[in-house]
């Protein structure tokens, strides 16, 4: 069967980002800009900028002489990736040979898949219809080859052009030398002899082409016109750690289950660890024969690819399943992939061992108890004392900043502020009941006095902290407002 | 006959107070987190604090800090007594946590103790019972109890008589007067008085 090649550019690709996550710029003279040749230029216009006379290639000075309100963002190529990478995982429904044409396209090998949408022209109508509902601006090219759709995506006039079979050298004549991707070198030095469209090429001699001109442009002519072959290479897609396992008869017992376990983990580890990667979550999905599916799912607090661990994670998830009837569908998938470095291990054990299994305790406390539940200190800047630091979770791997040195005396246990009774009024009261208790003040220090975050729109009250000590021993913390009256005053934390 | 087991390391807070470590202590009385600090302070390496919502979210990271480097500690809430005992066995058979500290409202019984100190043998690090309310008889090394003293000496610098109640190999019970720089000082400790009881 001959090649059948479909070839779409996506010309708009980073104002088509920025117009999917409603960004209202892209509605007024707006321009993505990247650096080229020492300066910043334009590399795509919006259509009120392009109607204001802005053309790709101008640099930011001068588009802005000709239109002082032009709004410019500088280009994200890593984001313009990764939904190039979305859109090649949408287009599996079109073809299953699909390679990703940087930096703004995609290259579809067709061959027998027309004819399940109706036709190559119903095909291409549809891809474009689909991409408009996703706001991404395409343009489409099918011929027989690579550089011939890809030449006909991008310089042919109309939306879609398709090239009828065996017809190439024909459907190429007309259009312009740049089409056959060339160096911009060569294809101006062909312009200056008067060789401006594909089809003049086709007269001379070869020899004297590949003289002048290099063997480039030959080798580029010769695989537009289908002369030389040129495969298309499918991007493999994101590879997939699962594995799953049907059993003609359904089990119930525990000891089964495990062996079930056993076998997936280790299908699933092994694949992992000669990929050198390590996953922070599994989840294993039991199908039972009564009631449908069920997902257990297990945490790590580091990335992880030993199947012991998997399974003894997985050990007490197992008992809260209730299996009547048996269950014969097995799925284990490893999720949040991170790669993993190996390092040398020393003889005596040294810091990174005492973290690893830091690192094991971390996600076993985690897998029963809830990783939102295990957690440590990270400081935050701020002056209030209840919100100076933030517990984060400790399976969480940001790096912790250093801790600042403290710059005021605070009490080694606070807790929500707890009224207490007044029995001796004072400032601070000389005597009060506290938790059912009876304390005398010996001494106090302050008050320290906090104002209010005065950029918050719900305003707190002014406060004062005292530090009290009482008789019986207890060094407290009292907290009062004093903007209140009569004086309220609350117990809010204990030093040691 | 030689004793088979081989002898545990001690560690000093000072000239006579040592604590067993790869082993569990009970800690009583309103300033029980004088001694934990106190202990964490001495030893350098993760600390994991276990302990209900209310124990562990009271701590201050910012004052703690004159002790040791609040990123140590890794912070675990419960919300049983099995919940509880559970992760605090599982802490100390940890090798990579060098001190556990455990709030509990009332201390654990013979078996329950028993487990944890088994726990901490095979881990190596120390494990340390702050107990609320009142204690059982247990398997734990030592007991404590830590008193705030009130001293109207410079502002809140802190006093505390620490009383060992406890011990399970010999050391004789006594009492300490213990003080600590204050605010902005280092952790160093200072025996004001020691009393035989």
């Amino acid at each position: 069967m001959a090649k059948r090649v479909m070839s779409i550019w996506l010309p708009q690709l980073p104002l088509d980002r920025l117009r999917r996550l409603r960004d209202p710029r892209v509605e007024v003279e707006f321009a993505v800009i990247s650096e080229i040749k020492n300066a910043f230029r334009l590399t795509h216009v919006s259509a009120a900028a392009s109607e204001a006379g802005l053309v790709p290639g101008m640099s930011v000075a001068d588009a802005r002489a000709i239109c002082p309100k032009l709004l410019t963002e500088p280009r994200n190529p890593a984001r313009e990736e990764m939904l190039l990478r979305a859109l090649r995982r949408w287009a599996d429904r079109l073809s299953p040979w699909i390679a990703i044409d940087k930096p703004n396209g995609l290259m579809l090998d067709i061959t027998g898949c027309s004819h399940l949408f109706g036709g190559e022209a119903d095909m291409a109508a549809e891809t474009i219809a689909s991409l408009d509902i996703k706001l991404i601006t395409s343009k489409i090219g099918i011929a027989d080859t690579k550089g011939a759709a890809q030449a006909l995506a991008r310089f042919s006039a109309d939306r879609v052009r398709i090239s009828t079979q065996g017809e190439l050298k024909r459907d190429l004549k007309d259009l312009p030398i740049e089409a056959l991707s060339i160096d911009p070198k060569i294809s101006n030095n062909l312009r200056r002899v008067g060789l401006h469209r594909i089809g003049q090429l086709y007269d001379i001699k070869p020899s004297e082409l590949s003289r002048r001109y290099g063997l480039a442009l030959m080798k580029s002519l010769a695989m537009a016109t289908g002369q030389m072959p040129d495969p298309i290479s499918p991007l493999a897609s994101d590879p997939v750690f699962a594995a799953q396992m049907n059993l003609p008869d359904p089990i119930g017992y525990k000891s089964d289950l495990e062996d079930v376990l056993d076998k997936l983990s280790h299908s699933v580890c092994t694949r992992l660890k000669a990929a050198h990667f390590g996953a922070r979550s599994f989840s294993l999905t039991v199908r039972c024969v009564d009631t449908g599916d069920h997902v257990l799912t297990i945490g790590f607090a580091r990335p992880c690819h030993d199947a012991v661990l998997v399974k003894r994670q997985f050990d007490p998830k197992i008992d809260t399943l209730k299996i009547q009837y048996g269950a014969d569908w097995f799925r284990l998938k490893a999720e949040m992939l991170e790669p993993i470095k190996t390092r040398q291990r020393m003889f005596e054990g040294d810091e990174q061992d005492t973290l690893e299994d830091l690192g094991q305790l971390i996600t076993t406390l985690g897998n029963r108890l809830g990783f939102d539940r295990v957690r440590r200190f990270t400081p935050k800047d701020s002056h209030h004392p209840d919100c100076e630091f933030e517990a984060i979770e400790a399976a969480d791997s940001r790096p912790v900043p250093s801790w600042p040195e403290a710059t005021r005396e605070r009490p080694h246990q606070m807790f929500r502020p707890e009224r207490l009774r007044t029995l001796t009024p004072g400032r601070p009261p000389k005597a009060f009941e506290w938790r059912k208790a009876r304390h005398e003040t010996l001494s106090a220090y302050g008050p320290e006095r906090l104002s209010p975050e005065w950029w918050k729109l719900t305003r707190d009250e002014v406060k004062d902290y005292w530090a009290v000590e009482t008789k019986a021993g207890p060094r407290l913390w009292l907290l009062t407002y004093p903007q209140r009256t009569p004086p309220d005053w609350f117990v809010t934390g204990q030093f040691l | 006959m030689k004793d088979l087991k081989p002898k545990k390391q001690r560690l000093r807070l000072s000239d006579d107070v040592s604590l067993e470590l790869q082993s569990l202590h009970e800690i009583m009385g309103e300033a029980n987190l004088s001694l934990a600090l106190t202990v964490a302070a001495k030893l350098s390496g993760p600390i994991v604090w276990i302990g209900r919502a209310g124990h562990v979210q009271s701590i201050m990271p910012s004052a703690v800090g004159a002790f040791l480097d609040p990123a140590r500690m890794v912070l675990t809430e419960c919300t049983s007594r099995k919940e509880l005992l559970w992760a605090a066995e599982q802490a100390m058979r940890c090798s990579g946590a060098v001190l556990t500290v455990i709030h509990l409202a009332q201390g654990p019984n013979l078996k329950e103790s028993r487990r944890m100190q088994l726990a901490c043998e095979q881990g190596g690090g120390m494990g340390l019972i702050l107990i609320e309310r009142n204690a059982q008889s247990s398997a734990a090394q030592t007991r404590w109890t830590c008193q705030p003293i009130p001293a109207n000496d410079t502002p809140l610098t802190p006093h505390w008589s620490w009383e060992r109640t406890k011990s399970r190999n010999g050391g004789r019970p006594g009492r300490w007067h213990v003080t600590w720089g204050g605010y902005g000082q280092t952790c160093d400790v200072h025996m004001v008085a020691a009393t035989a009881a």
